[in-house]
């Protein structure tokens, strides 16, 4: 390097121009940055672990209530918290605490699965007709506004009666009619994307359509799809428990934190705490999702630098 | 004169343009409009013209990144714009192009490994050897081979613009379009990067196709140089002989419109200031492209389009009246007493 | 020069802006004088700070710039001028060329309106009288048809129209001072030639001081009587531009001028600078440009180096002014 600095009208050797630039000789693998990066928010920090204790509860923790879900106990009905009903009870004198950790997992389950399946639906088919104009894109506009039109209650209604209110076949068929905004969003992105140039430095080398998508469009989508993910997430949540209210989702015994909440809003006066503890559920579970996707979205880009 | 490495013959790129609820074509924007060139091997040709001129279009069209409407183009006699999808996948190993944006043309997301050496993937290398060939291509280039694992905003521009010329070396080209590779980069950065170019083309056998608004630039490193206006080519000339005698009173106002930093130069100067805007590309003037701006324009200009014809050995120029060898267009102003 | 004569006198203007990542010194004591009429070039690659310190004398700077130092307009203290006192002088007294003429009007007005507006602001003109005084400036500057072009909005004129019609707008109240900064920098070189040569009739006409903000040195040659090179927030050279096109003293400035392709001649090898500019965060110790320098010894890793005098009316900011070769001899 000195050498090239002293003499530099020799043009001859071409300097490492890295080292005048002051970058560091070494540089951490990247998914140690990734996680440095991720590693920066408290908030998703926070958020994983009260996620991984929820749903540790929902999953394991009916093995140590006394009561099951569905136990009817006329006796004990409507009671408020107890020692015995740490949560109280219900109308039929069910355990709201076995009843709010089942619901947990039924409400955990479709919105991650939901949200998930939504936003791959819409990220294929808004790269698809965002990449391809003509044709394609015509085909899913078309699907897009059919979807439009179409009442999304009614629909999911039909569905529902037809393969059965299960918490999967539920996440199915709400995903099936949230994907179109994810879709929409990622069309306009890959609009644009691809007129960057080094997309057509892709195309210039060769590269076919679909490992574009795959290595230069998908991964600068990725921060929309988190944040449409986490959106999609409280979504499904609510759109459940509209659905389990109008009796066409999950159904009784069987319940899910919505249902909990919309259950509850008649005695609101007298026992809030039947609102408020799935209420507070839901929000944990959509808040930590939110803290945990914002950090994700951070930890997948390379430019937000670590200090 | 061997045989040309390309052959660029009355390519047209036109674009359509769209408006209304049904988005019916309206008219077309004539970006290029009838272009012929031809490049030989190891030889470096210059495109200038002012913005819009249709030198980015012409540029993408050659390498098919853009269908061109009409024309052909033959790479090494070859013809590239009939070319199958699997021959034209070949093809572009051969030719490769380097982009003017440092920022816009690296994938943000990738590592500076796996930028350089996807073309190398794309062609069936597989990973070990396209890494290391990636990192041979890095030292090649004057970066540090270590720094492969970093991500592009993580260089300075000139550095950038450094990874995106060898990401055009990896597949071992031999013909280099190389749109406007320094314009985006300072004084003092630039110099480095055309001196890098330079040696790659020794070093390589490369044949660049350089594209540029900045003559400075393009006197400095063509050995021919194309004058574009309005998606047509104005004026083909040597290097030298174009800025000793350029032929077409465009080419001429345009070298005495570039400021040189020598202050009595620049004071004695006769400059020709040209009156008007370029026309928009959509409705080009009939005739002589030029012709709205062109002080020695008189009707015939209007009425018959000026074809590209040699005014002497290497210089072609499109024009009804051209200059003369040492007669400046100040000069054929006065004779003509406008 | 008598200083009651000067225009503007600037003198140790720092500007440091308040970043996540600490204080960013972009400008660091800048002097200069400018006389009534006179046209002045400051010159430098991006970053180096052209911008930051022509804002900071029209306090249009953001809240996070710390500025200090002095500048004396016409009598009176600009630094720390109070707001209301800084938008009377705008536009009326010391008038701004911007290098986007798209962003500097608003789509939604008539270019009429627009500069009938810098006059009315000042209470200079309005109404009728205003906006045929528009269309008189708009000819002025070279716009055909200026009757009907006042009327039309800014996406209806061509970059280089624009770029006039700002020039138009910042002549209109007959400004003492023009800031030109990069006015030419988004136009073609035939469309640049256009707008120099508007400037230098205007100025010729209405006899304003211009200070020329650009990075073509080119430019510069043929458009100022003096020049200011800066690098890293501070001036490395200043001196008369047949000074320092013909015997530049700093290795910046002689760097600059080996590494530019010319149009008029045909050299082999361009001799670039090597590295890149620094970054505001991470300035070198010592000299700015020490880390690229060919001549650099010892000291200039120490300390910064100071403007000296190197010549009549030329300085150079280099601890080994006395090592430096001829430009003479290097060009040769
Ligand atoms: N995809 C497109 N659709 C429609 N018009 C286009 C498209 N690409 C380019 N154009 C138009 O074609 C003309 C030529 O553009 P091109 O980018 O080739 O010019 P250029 O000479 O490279 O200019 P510059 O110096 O600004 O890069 C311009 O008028 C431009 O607006
Ligand atoms: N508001 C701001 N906050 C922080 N830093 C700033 C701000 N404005 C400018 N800077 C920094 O100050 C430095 C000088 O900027 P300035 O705009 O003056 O450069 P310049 O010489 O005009 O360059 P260019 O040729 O790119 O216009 C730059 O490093 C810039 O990043
Ligand atoms: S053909 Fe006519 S208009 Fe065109 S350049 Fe020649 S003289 Fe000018
Ligand atoms: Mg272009
Ligand atoms: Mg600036």
């Amino acid at each position: 390097m000195t050498d090239v600095l002293e003499n530099p009208t020799s043009g001859s050797p071409v300097p490492s121009v890295g080292e005048a630039e002051g970058l560091a000789e070494k540089s951490e693998s990247v998914g140690r940055q990734a996680w440095e990066r991720f590693r920066r928010h408290k908030l998703a920090i926070v958020g994983t672990v009260v996620l991984a204790l929820l749903a540790v509860a929902f999953w394991v923790g009916p093995f140590f209530v006394s009561y099951g879900y569905e136990e009817v106990n006329i006796i004990d009905r409507a009671q408020g918290p107890s020692w015995d009903h740490p949560f109280g009870t219900d109308d039929l004198g069910r355990d709201l605490l076995a009843r709010a950790l089942r619901g947990g997992q039924f409400s955990l389950r479709i919105a991650i699965f939901t949200a998930v399946l939504a936003t791959s639906i819409g990220l294929v088919m808004g790269a698809v007709s965002g990449y391809f104009a003509g044709v394609v894109d015509g085909g899913i506009n078309f699907i897009v506004n059919v979807l439009l039109v179409l009442p999304a209650l009614v629909l999911l209604a039909l569905l529902g009666r037809e393969f059965g209110a299960r918490p999967n076949t539920m996440a199915v068929i709400i995903a099936l009619i949230s994907w179109i905004r994810a879709a929409r969003l990622v069309r306009g992105q890959v609009l644009s994307l691809k007129e960057m140039e080094y997309v057509q430095a892709a195309r210039a080398a060769g590269a076919g359509p679909f490992r574009i998508i795959r290595t230069h469009l998908v991964p600068n989508l990725v921060g929309i799809l988190l944040v449409e993910v986490t959106l999609l997430a409280g979504t499904a949540i609510i759109l459940e428990s509209t659905l389990s209210f109008l009796s066409l989702g999950v159904q009784p015994p069987d319940t899910t934190l919505g249902t909990l909440i919309a259950e509850g809003k008649s005695t609101l006066d007298v026992r809030p705490s039947r609102v408020l503890i799935p209420g507070g559920l839901v929000t944990a579970i959509i808040l930590s999702i939110n803290f945990i996707g914002d950090a994700m979205r951070d930890a997948v880009d390379p430019k937000s630098g670590i200090e | 004169m061997n045989a040309p490495l390309l052959e660029v013959d009355d390519l047209k790129t036109h674009f359509p343009i769209r408006a209304g609820l049904l988005r019916s074509v309206v008219g077309h924007v004539h970006a290029v409009d009838g272009v012929s060139l031809s490049v030989q091997p190891k030889e470096t040709v210059g495109i200038v013209g002012e913005s819009g001129c249709g030198k980015t279009t012409l540029g993408r069209s050659i390498l098919r990144l853009i269908e061109p409407t009409s024309g052909a183009v033959r790479y090494r006699g070859e013809d590239v714009i009939g070319a199958s999808a699997q021959r034209m996948q070949e093809l572009r190993a051969e030719m490769q192009i380097v982009f003017q944006d440092p920022y816009a043309s690296l994938n943000p997301r990738m590592p500076v490994d796996d930028i350089i050496s996807e073309p190398l993937r794309v062609h069936g290398t597989d990973k070990g050897e396209a890494r290391a060939k990636a990192r041979e291509l890095l030292d090649a280039v004057g970066l540090l081979p270590e720094h492969g694992n970093r991500y592009p905003h993580e260089f300075s521009g000139g550095q950038r613009q450094r990874i995106g010329i060898a990401r055009a070396l990896s597949l071992n080209p031999n013909l280099m379009i190389l749109d406007e590779p320094v314009s985006a980069l300072d004084v003092s950065v630039q110099a480095q990067v055309i001196n890098l170019l330079d040696d790659l083309q020794d070093e390589f056998d490369l044949t660049y196709l350089f594209i540029a608004h900045d003559l400075s630039v393009v006197r400095h490193i063509s050995d021919r140089i194309v004058v574009m206006y309005l998606g047509r080519v104005a004026e083909v000339a040597d290097s030298a002989a174009l800025y000793d005698h350029p032929a077409h009173p465009y080419s001429h106002a345009l070298l005495s419109a570039v400021p040189v930093p020598d202050p009595d130069l620049e004071r004695d100067r006769e400059r020709i200031v040209l009156q008007g805007d370029l026309p928009s590309p959509s409705d080009p003037p009939s005739g002589c492209r030029f012709r709205t701006r062109c002080p020695l324009a008189v009707e015939r200009c209007a009425e018959e389009m000026p074809e590209l014809r040699e005014v002497a050995p290497g210089q072609a120029v499109a024009c009804h009246f051209p200059l003369a060898p040492g007669e400046t267009l100040i000069d054929r102003v006065g004779a003509l007493g406008v | 020069m008598n200083r009651d004569e000067l225009l503007l006198s600037v003198n140790d203007l720092t500007v440091s802006f308040k970043t996540k990542k600490g204080m960013a010194a972009a400008v660091r004591g800048v002097s200069f004088d400018l006389a009534p009429g006179e046209s002045m070039a400051i010159v430098g690659e991006s970053g180096s700070g052209k911008s930051v310190s022509s804002l900071a004398l029209l306090g249009l700077l953001p809240k996070s710039a710390e500025i200090s130092g002095s500048a004396m307009f016409q009598g009176e203290q600009l630094i720390g001028m109070p707001e209301k006192q800084l938008q009377g002088l705008r536009g009326r007294k010391i008038a701004m060329i911007f290098q986007d003429p798209m962003t500097a009007f608003n789509p939604l007005f008539t270019i009429g309106d627009q500069i009938g507006e810098a006059m009315e602001v000042h209470g200079l003109a309005s109404g009728k009288e205003a906006l045929s005084r528009s269309a008189d400036l708009l000819e002025m500057v070279g716009v055909p048809e200026p009757g009907r072009r006042v009327h039309q909005y800014p996406h209806e004129f061509s970059g280089g129209m624009r770029q006039r019609a700002m020039i138009a707008m910042a002549i209109a109240n007959k400004p003492d001072l023009l800031i030109a900064d990069e006015p030419t920098t988004a136009l073609d070189v035939t469309i640049q030639a256009q707008v120099m040569e508007v400037l230098a009739d205007i100025r010729g006409e209405t006899g304003a001081a211009m200070i020329l903000i650009t990075h073509d040195l080119g430019l510069v040659a043929g458009s100022a009587e003096r020049v200011q090179v800066m690098y890293g927030g501070r001036v490395f050279e200043r001196g008369t531009i047949r000074s320092l096109f013909y015997d530049p003293r700093n290795p910046y400035t002689q760097g600059l001028l080996s590494s530019m392709p010319r149009v008029d001649n045909n050299a082999e090898r361009l001799v670039p600078i090597q590295g890149t500019p620094p970054s505001l965060l991470n300035m070198p110790s010592g000299c700015a440009f020490g880390p690229r320098c060919s001549h650099r010894g010892p000291e200039c890793g120490e300390r910064p180096a100071e403007l000296v005098e190197v010549g009549i009316d030329h300085a150079s900011r280099c601890h080994r002014s006395a090592h430096i070769p001829r430009w003479s001899e290097v060009s040769a």
